[in-house]
């Protein structure tokens, strides 16, 4: 099967060419097969977040060659790369990043609305979404009425109701509680399990990373190592 | 739908905003009202005074804004002998010197007109009647008041008023026509040439008989005549005069209006500075508020230009609702000083429909432009610069 994601070389340096130079990333090489669920650990600095961003088309690799599917990121036109993040990719941030001022299925259909969705499918997709990760009962609250564990459901809905190839995880149990973490990660592999989709999450939890099947370990912008379950790379 | 809930739901910030915008059209609409104050008594002055001419005696100056000495009224028959003439009357224009008024005027002093009552009818532009009727010929110890002069007076039709000493029963009340005849009392030339011989110690009047008193001689120009012609014509058809025709009028208004119209011109400037300044910095706020959110937008796969329409489609709203504030305290001080004034006779400003639409129209243009640079640098950022922004 075609891999979801191939990443060749990637690099994003800060500072170039300055004695503060950093190397978030420096020559970062791999594959992910679709309907994988891939962790990616390591210490803090070591590159994960930033890997992640570029993963999610939200930031750029100064070098290097990212396909997301059939799509070579970096070939690809400025006016394309929304619709990557619409339809291809759902992400999910630590802090939640829902908008503070639109209710909980406002904050899902919202999304939905940039696949050309009319708002009234909209909000019948993010209604159903949001059933299906156990909200039903919380559609009309806004962010700040609703728990983290919530919250975090909600943006797991945003990113589910396009339907995207790939779920991107940036530390997406990180602000919340053990048993809230927990009920997060089942939904997750759920998801992987019942609808293929491939999920990559960066943690610093190694509960989390362990229910994966492959571990890939970051340290000084570089792949450390990549384990798949039962074996090494 | 999405933008009034999106105003909605953060309504410190919204009315902050709109109270920014709202300062602006608030300064614009108020010096702008004051402008088109000034430009509806120059206009109105110079479409009166477009088709007659003022004969004044040779020794004036020739200023209207000063009143004239008196012209010998044998010289009216030369006068009307000039081609081109469709008419000539005299006429007494004098101050009003005690004219009750209860403070400070922003508006002309009262006068007093006297002239034929026949004049009102031969006149191209004869001044309308708004209540009651003008003064017939032959009447005597009448006068019809100029609307502002009226408010000023407090006197109703019917009543009696003390005109320079005399007393004057109101007949009439003329509608507004923004010149000289708004703060008039106009009576027959009989009356006003007792008054002007008794108000003026003119050694030039002292012997003359009454009834040869005018302080000028109103031309009304015949149709198809060029009236700065006939004006050469008068002045060398008869002799020791100054006719003043329209054209001389128009400059000697735009050269007293000048100053003026430079002052408010300056202030209007400033007002739209201000305004500008205030919606610029307010937009430019909102919208570097909102970069966190534009980069969330933009992360779950909103498009630039997606991203711009909506904030430009609230910029325009929020554009709309402060001009609507702005134009209603605006209008709030506006009235409330026209009614101080208008005691005084005067309305001090005049809001017209173009200034409401033009500024209207400016508040939501410039909310719109102002939040059209921010807001392209913020469509335009990389998703995680966005999302950085306020962490």
């Amino acid at each position: 099967m075609k891999p979801a994601i191939i990443a060749t070389n990637l690099a994003k340096y800060y500072n170039t060419g300055k004695e503060n130079e950093v190397r978030a990333l420096d020559g970062v090489s791999f594959e992910v097969a679709t309907g994988d669920l891939v962790a990616i650990i390591g210490p803090s600095g070591s590159g994960k977040s930033t890997l992640m961003h570029i993963l999610g088309v939200l930031d750029k690799a100064q070098k290097g060659s990212l396909t997301i599917g059939d799509v070579i990121v970096e070939k690809a036109p400025r006016k394309q790369l929304p619709r990557i993040r619409a339809r291809e990719i759902g992400f999910i941030f630590q802090g939640f990043n829902l908008l503070s001022t639109l209710t909980a299925v406002e904050n899902v259909a919202e999304a939905a609305v940039y696949t050309g969705n009319s708002r009234r499918e909209s909000l019948a997709k993010a209604t159903k979404i949001l059933e299906d990760v156990g909200l039903g009962d919380r559609l009309h609250n806004f962010p700040n009425q609703l728990s983290g564990g919530q919250q975090q459901r909600v943006a797991i809905a945003r990113a589910l109701v396009n339907n995207p190839t790939i779920i991107l995880g940036d530390e997406p149990t990180g602000e919340l509680d053990t048993v809230n973490a927990g009920k997060i990660m089942d939904l997750l592999v759920a998801l992987n399990r019942d609808r293929g989709q491939t999920i990559i999450l960066v943690t610093h939890n190694l509960e989390v990373a362990e229910r994966c099947n492959t571990i890939i370990t970051m340290r000084d912008g570089k792949i450390a190592d990549i384990r798949r379950k039962g074996n090494h790379a | 739908m999405q933008i009034f809930r999106s105003i909605v739901r953060r309504p410190s910030r919204s009315i902050l905003t709109a109270l920014g915008i709202a300062i602006g059209i608030f300064a614009l609409v108020v010096v702008g009202a004051l402008a088109e104050r000034i430009n509806l008594i120059v206009n109105g002055g110079i479409e009166y005074y477009s088709s007659r001419i003022l004969v004044q005696e040779g020794s004036n100056s020739g200023n209207l804004f000063r009143v004239a000495d008196p012209i010998k009224l044998d010289k009216l028959g030369d006068i009307r002998a000039v081609p081109g003439v469709r008419a000539a009357y005299p006429e007494i224009v004098t101050l009003f010197p005690d004219a009750n008024r209860s403070g400070a005027s922003f508006g002309q002093p009262p006068f007093i007109i006297g002239r034929d009552a026949a004049a009102n009818a031969n006149d191209p532009r004869p001044l309308a009647i708004r209540a009651g009727r003008d003064f017939r010929t032959g009447e005597r110890g009448v006068a019809v008041l100029g609307e502002d002069l009226q408010k000023q007076l407090g006197v109703k039709i019917g009543e009696t008023t003390i005109i320079s000493g005399s007393t004057f029963i109101i007949v009439g009340v003329y509608e507004k026509n923004f010149t000289i005849n708004d703060t008039a009392a106009v009576m027959p030339l009989a009356d006003a040439q007792l008054l002007y011989k008794r108000a003026t110690a003119n050694p030039s009047t002292d012997n003359a008989p009454v009834t040869d008193l005018a302080s000028q001689i109103t031309v009304f120009v015949a149709e198809g005549v060029d009236p700065t012609q006939l004006a050469k014509d008068i002045n060398q058809a008869v002799g020791n005069v100054k006719a003043l025709d329209p054209d001389t009028f128009r400059a000697q208004v735009q050269e007293s209006a000048r100053l003026f119209n430079t002052i408010v011109f300056g202030a209007a400037l400033i007002a739209l500075l201000i305004g500008s300044l205030s919606v610029i910095n307010t937009m430019v706020m909102a919208v570097a508020e909102r970069t966190r959110e534009i980069g969330i937008r933009k992360a779950i796969g909103a498009s630039d230009g997606r991203v711009l329409r909506d904030f430009l489609a609230e910029a325009a709203v929020i554009g709309l609702l402060g001009g609507l504030m702005g134009l209603f305290f605006g209008e709030l001080l506006i009235q409330y000083i026209n009614l101080r004034t208008a005691t005084n006779g005067s309305a001090l400003f005049q809001v017209t429909p173009r200034l409401l639409v033009g500024s209207y129209g400016f508040s939501v243009v410039l909310a719109m432009l102002a939040g059209l640079g921010p807001a392209i640098k913020a469509a335009r950022m990389l998703p995680i610069d966005a999302l950085n922004r306020e962490r």
